[in-house]
């Protein structure tokens, strides 16, 4: 084949060689490999191997890397013909070289020529090996180990590993595989040394063995340590998926975080262990509760309630009594009565603290008892304030059902705790002062009695464990003070009434109420409007006038709207006109802004037959009554009007009888009685009267009708009378003498065995301006208050 | 046994021929050797056209490329052409008129 292959003779290799030691790396024969090249005689060892057109170098490994120049000894005996295949001056004068093993060569001579080392080498060529069965598998375990190993990690260039797979001869495999095995410059010149390729094939291969198995071992540890890591990492990613996927639906984040917030929540709340395990419970229901559904939200509502309510947070109560008596007289004029029993509780309390262990003070139930507008509402509100304590007003009017006290059952849809336990949440403290407003005013009907279910909250006994039916657990109410109001006590159930201390608040006389406008009711609409006391001034003609013209009442309401009302108008007159001078209200000019007055104190009233003024006690204070007697033709009957009770007629016939019985005495013609018919009315007529009281009246009157004789209009009277003519006490009686002297009637006729009860009652100066006369017996009344027989004709004359 | 290089080639077909094309610059035209047979063509050069001097840079290569090329028909590759020009070396192959087998290789020479 002649032309090429004489061709190829010229590339066989030459017997002499530049020498190129090298540190650290070790070129295997067909390995191609990047060599730096620094010291000057390797420089020149491949200028000299370039130049002279062969391109071929020998490397040899340095035996001590630190040598900076070699010495023959230094170097190893066996070493590697290689080609350069590119070459690079760098700049710092060193070159790059990539060179490519060609072949063993072994070192015979090394001289120094010029500048480099020139060593004349003999080559040394594997010898052709039998392919033993032992070669065979030697092979094949190379391979199967060279994909292990890049399966484990190896990094190899794939063209490498595609020639490594197509190579046969074992000498050579031995040597591509020594090239990428991980070892040490000594190590591979120890391989290289092996000049029996099979030989060399196995040491290869024992040494590849180790190194997959330490692969193994790296790659084992590498995920054990991996997989303990993975097995957080993935909890938290699957976690943050749920997570994320939970958000995305918009659910079950929110209901974690709320179910944490109650939870939060209920620790804070410092309820009782119990309570503590019920509202956990209903928490626990609640997490695995859909969170719209229905029932979840009745959860929602229950579980705030428990945690919303004060289950251990109290005010500090106020001991200071002389504090709590300022604020109390601040407040409210008089009243004495009242204030007592409060500051009697405060000492109570102070004792308590100071001396005993025992740190729950049982709560008072008070109840007020008067006519509107006397402050009862008012009172409790200082009340509380005086004992440093919440207030929360209940008020009870038309409340008829029982729930609305104790709470609906949480099976019903919009279920709420009761009044109380509201009361409570609303004070946000465990011993508030609850005002019970209105407590004569409870309805009652086929819903339950709610009275009956504040017998239970009002009991100072029983009310430790107060259980509303909502929230089902107990709730202490013993520190609570509760405060009832009532305009009148004969509605209320009796059980009820035993519970509470009744207070009595009696209406106004008009020297109180000119005090209480001056120091309460002005002062306080002045602020409200805007003014003050420099601006407006009353003076206490104007405010006698105001309380006579234009209010009747046993109470302050009315007086303070029309105080209002007219410093509201002074308010406007004052911005029309832009002035800011002194106003000084005088009747006059209350006459001018109220116009004329509603009740007209002048008194017109003659004495007449048979027109009695008794006195009646109502819910709003004292009254005055016209009572009516006439006599007209007919058999003896006795005719009732104006809607008296039971009691009231039957005081009308025992006057009657007793007039009839005492016909002589009084000079009557028994005949007389045969004649006519008796028609007693009691006005206003649609206005239902009951009692005994107004009995010495109507026997007046019936007196005053037979015997002709006019009645005084200027006396007042009220006493029950019995068929002999005795006077019997009645009640009520300051109201009664006030609404009298409201009426402008100095003189009242009153129940001798009252005398007492009035003369402790009455402020002194209400005494001493009335003329009050205590009797025992009807005579007695007759001769005062009836005077002198009038002829029929006048009598007639002035009818007509 | 030496580091080898594998040249790029282009081949083109019509309906009488294969024509390849294949670089091979650096060659002396003598030291290009083309052989096949029914299928294969197998190119062999010798690069060794170097300068003698002081290098400060070498990446053209040295020594010798090989090639084959397999074509999806036969090749009469007795009647087989080849230039050698500019650093290219063109052959071409025409397809064979009737399937026969030759035993000996065959070489093909250069103009």
């Amino acid at each position: 084949m002649g032309q090429f292959e004489d061709k190829l003779d010229l590339l066989e290799l030459p017997s002499t060689y530049p020498l190129i030691p090298t540190r650290d790396v070790l070129v295997f024969p067909y390995m191609v490999f990047p060599l730096f090249i620094g010291r000057s005689f390797s420089i020149r060892a491949v200028e000299e191997a370039l130049d002279n057109n062969q391109r071929y170098i020998f490397l040899s490994l340095q035996k001590d890397k630190e040598k900076e120049i070699p010495t023959k000894k230094d170097i190893h005996e066996i070493g590697v013909v290689a080609t350069i295949i590119r070459m690079m001056k760098l700049e710092d004068n060193r070159i790059k070289i990539l060179v490519q093993g060609v072949s063993r060569g072994r070192i015979k001579e090394l001289k120094k020529v010029d500048d480099y080392y020139q060593v004349k080498v003999k080559i040394i060529e594997d010898p052709e090996v039998e392919e033993t069965l032992e070669v065979q598998a030697l092979k094949h375990s190379l391979k199967d180990l060279l994909d292990k190993a890049i399966s484990l990690g190896k990094q190899i260039v794939p063209d490498l590993v595609e020639i490594i797979k197509s190579v046969e001869e074992p000498g050579r495999l031995a040597d591509l595989v020594a090239s990428i095995l991980d070892i040490k410059a000594e190590e591979a010149q120890q391989i290289l040394e092996i000049l029996d390729s099979v030989e060399r094939l196995r040491v290869v291969h024992d040494r590849f063995l180790k190194e997959v198995g330490i692969l193994e071992l790296q790659q084992k540890i590498r995920i054990s340590a991996k997989e303990a890591i993975e097995k957080d990492q993935r909890e938290y990613f699957l976690r943050q998926q749920i997570k994320a996927i939970q958000e995305e639906l918009g659910e079950r984040d929110e209901k974690q975080e709320e179910i944490e917030n109650y939870k939060k929540k209920i620790e804070e709340s410092g309820m009782p262990d119990e309570i503590k395990e019920e509202a956990l419970k209903q928490l626990k229901r609640l997490e695995k509760m859909h969170p719209d559904s229905a029932e979840a939200g009745v959860i929602r509502t229950y579980l705030d309630w428990l945690v919303e309510l004060p289950w251990n947070k109290r005010t500090k109560d106020r001991l200071d009594l002389k504090i709590a008596k300022k604020i109390l007289d601040e407040d409210h004029y008089d009243l004495e009565k009242i204030k007592e029993r409060i500051l009697e509780y405060l000492a109570v309390l102070k004792l308590k603290k100071e001396n005993s262990k025992d740190k729950s003070i049982k709560g008072p139930i008070l109840c007020f008892v008067g006519p509107p507008g006397v402050g009862k509402t008012s009172l409790g509100r200082s009340i509380a304030k005086a004992l440093n304590r919440k207030f929360v007003r209940i008020s009870l009017g038309g409340v008829r059902d029982e729930a609305e006290i104790r709470g609906h059952r949480r099976t019903y849809v919009g279920a709420m705790p009761g009044k109380i336990i509201q009361a409570i949440k609303q004070a946000g403290t465990k011993n508030p002062v609850i005002m019970l407003d209105e407590v004569d005013k409870i309805g009652l009907d086929f819903r339950g009695d709610p009275t009956a279910a504040l017998l239970e909250v009002l009991d100072s006994e029983q009310n430790k464990e107060f259980v509303d039916h909502y929230l089902g657990v107990p709730f202490d109410l013993s520190e609570v003070m509760f405060i009832c109001t009532a305009n009148r006590l004969d509605t209320i159930p009796r059980p009820l009434l035993d519970r509470m201390e009744v207070i009595r608040l009696s209406g106004y006389s008009e020297e109180e109420k000119l005090h209480i406008a001056k120091k309460y009711l002005i002062p306080k609409q002045l602020k409200e409007n805007g003014l003050d006391d420099k601006t407006v001034e009353f003076s206490d003609k104007a405010i006698t006038f105001l309380i006579r013209g234009y209010t009747r009442e046993a109470g302050v309401r009315n007086l303070e709207r029309q105080i209002g009302s007219i410093i509201r108008k002074i308010a406007k007159k004052i911005i029309e006109t832009g002035k800011k001078r002194k106003y000084k209200i005088t009747p006059r000019l209350i006459k001018k802004f109220l116009g004329a007055p509603i009740y007209s104190t002048e008194k017109e009233e003659k004495d007449e037959i048979g027109v009695v003024t008794g006195l009646a006690w109502t819910e709003v204070g004292g009254e005055i009554l016209k009572i009516e007697v006439t006599k007209m033709d007919g058999k003896g009957n006795l005719v009732l009007t104006g809607s008296l009770g039971d009691v009231m007629k039957e005081s009308a016939r025992i006057a009657f009888s007793y007039v009839k019985s005492k016909a002589k005495e009084l000079g009557i013609d028994p005949e007389e009685f045969g004649k006519y018919d008796l028609h007693i009315h009691v006005p206003a007529g649609a206005i239902p009267k009951d009692g005994p009281s107004a009995g010495i009246a109507i026997t007046t009157g019936t007196a005053s009708v037979f015997t002709n004789r006019p009645v005084r209009s200027d006396v007042a009277m009220t006493g029950e009378i019995t068929l002999r003519g005795k006077v019997l006490p009645v009640g009520g009686l300051k109201e009664k003498i006030l609404a009298a002297k409201r009426a402008e009637i100095k003189t009242v006729i009153l129940p001798k065995d009252n005398k007492e009860e009035v003369m402790s009652d009455l402020p002194p100066y209400v005494r001493k301006s009335m003329n009050l006369i205590f009797v025992d017996h009807i005579d007695e009344v007759f001769k005062i208050a009836l005077r002198e027989e009038k002829k029929e004709v006048e009598n007639q004359e002035s009818k007509s | 046994m030496l580091s080898f290089e594998k040249p790029p080639i282009d081949i083109l077909e019509d309906d009488e021929k294969y024509i390849a094309i294949i670089d091979l610059p650096g060659c002396k035209r003598e030291d290009i050797e083309i052989t096949g047979d029914e299928k294969t063509l197998k190119i062999r050069a010798l690069k060794s056209i170097n300068l003698p001097g002081k290098y400060i840079l070498m990446e053209r290569f040295t020594g010798i490329v090989k090639r084959s090329i397999r074509f999806p028909k036969y090749i009469d590759i007795s009647k087989g052409k080849a230039v050698y020009e500019n650093g290219c070396l063109v052959i071409y192959i025409p397809k064979a008129k009737n399937q026969f087998i030759i035993d000996a290789i065959c070489k093909i020479s250069i103009f």
